[in-house]
């Protein structure tokens, strides 16, 4: 079977020179090479192409995942964000749509008012489900691109809706950027099932 | 001395791996400048003479407003060293924001400002009291801090580039 370190490495450094001190280094670094090979001389000498190890991109995947399952498990049993005790989850839908109304973005508004608000008894349901199934799928690294690329949608919506922007401490920005990071680093691929999907169909694009 | 010769990879083992174990460092750079952005907009109430002296009389009231609310653990922690000592911490997390915020945005010291924002938002989480499954920008900013940090996200299109070359082993970078 082959070396995974170095089929790795030999993509940035044909020569091997530099990936035998990344292997060196990674072998005794305080990760005990859990981190993959990280090595200094290695990281300035490729420069933006310096290999990162996609294991570190397991964590933002399990959080937003674990704050995506909850937040819709919780609004299927009106339990979760938006909803005030004894209020259903459309309902709070609803509330929550017309509270962003007079903050939304200029050219969203059309959008929310006539589209969303209407709809929110249909789109509740669908909403609290897309949570769901993009938190498992997110938590158990299952076409992650797809899920992490259904999150940034949603959460653009929302951005839009609530009169974000994309930069600033705001909730929606902060998601968006960990889907982002997650959806380019393919996060799925490490310890997760998009693994073995890579093996069959590696070219695929939804993980 | 003679200069070992280069190894010529032809045939399958050009090829790159279908399931590569790395990424390319360039990735984390969308994060580490959304990052920088979440730290400096926090300033659009402290920066100027007038807002900074409102904020040092806003933040005790925030503070003490938030406290009955805060994890329980850290209560004591608010009680006994934030509070009486409020105008001290309202500057200290001020120029903290700047720092950090201006480190993450050059690729500066990185890994250093990424600790500074992890000790940050993780206290404005613990004043929130809020769990790691609930809706929290003080926690996901917090993930992407430590993501930061793991990745040495200042190495790639940043002034770390150029630290790490001179100075190769120092962990702030």
């Amino acid at each position: 079977m082959a070396d995974p370190a170095q089929d790795t490495v030999s993509i940035f450094d044909p020569d091997q020179r530099v990936a035998g001190r990344a292997r060196d280094f990674a072998s005794r670094n305080v990760f005990g090479g859990a981190m993959g090979p990280i090595d200094v001389r290695h990281d300035v000498i490729t420069g933006p192409r310096r290999p990162l190890s996609r294991r570190i991109f397991v964590l933002p995947r399990v959080y937003a995942g674990v704050v995506f399952a909850t937040a819709g498990l919780g609004q299927l049993r009106a339990s979760a964000v938006w909803t005030d005790p004894g209020q259903s989850w459309p309902a709070a839908l609803h509330e929550q749509l017309a509270q962003w109304a007079p903050h939304t973005a200029t050219w969203y508004s059309a959008i929310l008012t006539q589209w969303w608000m209407p709809h929110a008894d249909g789109l509740a349901p669908v909403v609290a489900w897309l949570h769901l199934v993009i938190g498992v799928a997110l938590v158990l690294g299952v076409a992650t691109r797809l899920a992490a690329a259904v999150a940034i949608v949603m959460l653009l919506n929302y951005a839009a809706a609530a009169g974000h922007t994309l930069y600033g401490a705001w909730d929606t920005a902060a998601y968006t950027a960990l889907a982002l990071t997650v959806w380019l680093a393919r996060a799925g691929r490490e310890w997760g099932v998009d693994a073995v999907l890579a093996r069959r169909w590696p070219s695929a694009g939804i993980w | 001395m003679v200069a070992p010769a280069p190894v010529v990879v032809s045939g399958p083992q050009a090829r790159a791996p279908a399931n590569p174990a790395t990424v390319p460092g360039w990735i984390v750079v969308p994060l580490r400048l959304y990052l920088s952005t979440a730290f400096l907009g926090a300033l659009t109430n402290k920066a100027g003479p007038r807002r900074w002296s409102a904020w040092l009389h806003f933040m005790p009231h925030f503070v003490a407003q938030l406290q009955p609310h805060a994890a329980r653990w850290y209560q004591p922690v608010l009680t006994h060293i934030v509070l009486p000592h409020a105008t001290v911490f309202a500057a200290l997390v001020s120029v903290g924001e700047v720092a950090v915020g201006v480190a993450l945005l050059f690729g500066a010291v990185t890994r250093l400002a990424a600790a500074g924002g992890i000790m940050l938002t993780a206290n404005y989480f613990l004043l929130n009291g809020l769990t790691v499954a609930d809706v929290s920008n003080d926690f996901a900013i917090l993930i992407g801090l430590i993501v930061v940090f793991l990745s040495r996200a200042g190495r790639t299109l940043g002034i770390d580039a150029w630290l790490a070359r001179r100075w190769p082993n120092v962990p702030l970078w």
